[in-house]
């Protein structure tokens, strides 16, 4: 089982990736590490924020274990963007200018989250962060 | 002419006129309330939109009038009960957790949009900032 760390001013949480339901997806991510790249506040998806990378941008890939209303602590991939969407709590469905959208859902956050996801909401308040995603070798 | 109000940003300032003849209760009401001194934060549902809390002299305002979904861009626009009112700077429709909704339409920008509405855009990066609204002087 694949596993990265992702972290944001100094707070880093472990998540595994789900390869037997998620592989495409899983395997674009894998091979986008490591990544450095801007995390904002979710416009149009409530309570979320997203990652945004030219390297996860494949608009020909179909979404894999998709889901519209992510949980918190789960990773969700748009492909058609290149945004990995993080669901911190409260309300959140997977949304675009056009509408309601599917994302794939290909890993899931373990352990402790709670400065994790008060700092995505913080990227409403206080703006833009930078996050990176680091591969575990295991 | 219909009467005017004022809205600034970090020094950026917008005239903007009331919509009176389609919302003649909510612009009467928003007029009373003037001036406002309150938080702006980026919108989480609505896309490209900041909004702030107009504060309890909207709260009479239950009904909507000749309402709307769409934001167009330096359109100021209100819920009922003076919940949120919102201005899109650029592609917007309110919206909830539940869903798209309808608003009231409060004022338009007549003079300055575009500076001003740059410093809308910029808050998805920097975060909140704080707004006034005051009556325009004739």
């Amino acid at each position: 089982m694949k596993q990265i760390t992702i972290e944001v001013e100094g707070v880093a949480v472990t998540a595994k990736l789900n390869d037997e339901v998620a592989p495409k997806v899983v395997g674009l991510v894998w091979r986008s590490l490591p990544l450095t790249a801007p995390l904002r506040h979710a416009r149009w998806s409530g309570s979320a924020a997203y990652l945004s990378a030219p390297e996860l941008r494949d608009p020909a890939l179909a979404p894999e274990n998709r889901v519209s209303f992510p949980r918190p602590g789960t990773l969700c991939l748009l492909a058609s963007e290149g945004e990995i969407m993080f669901a911190y709590g409260g309300e959140c469905q997977a949304r675009t200018r056009a509408g309601n959208v599917w994302v794939s859902h290909f890993g899931e956050i373990e352990g402790d989250t709670t400065r994790f996801f008060a700092l995505l909401a913080e990227t409403q308040s206080k703006g833009r962060k930078t996050m990176t995603i680091r591969s575990v070798e295991g | 002419m219909g009467r005017r109000i004022v809205f600034e940003v970090e020094g950026v300032k917008a005239v903007a006129e009331l919509q009176e003849d389609l919302s003649p209760k909510a612009t009467a009401a928003f007029w009373d309330a003037l001036p406002i001194d309150t938080k702006l934060m980026h919108a989480k549902w609505s896309g490209e939109v900041s909004f702030f809390r107009p504060g309890p002299g909207l709260a009479k305002i239950t009904d909507l009038e000749n309402p709307v979904c769409s934001i167009y861009p330096g359109t100021l626009v209100m819920r009922p009960n003076g919940t949120e009112a919102l201005m899109a700077y650029g592609v917007g429709e309110y919206r909830w957790g539940i869903g798209t909704d309808y608003t009231t339409r409060i004022a338009r920008i007549v003079e300055n949009a575009k500076p001003f509405l740059a410093v809308l855009r910029r808050m998805h990066d920097e975060g909140e900032k704080q707004i006034k609204v005051t009556r325009a002087e004739t």
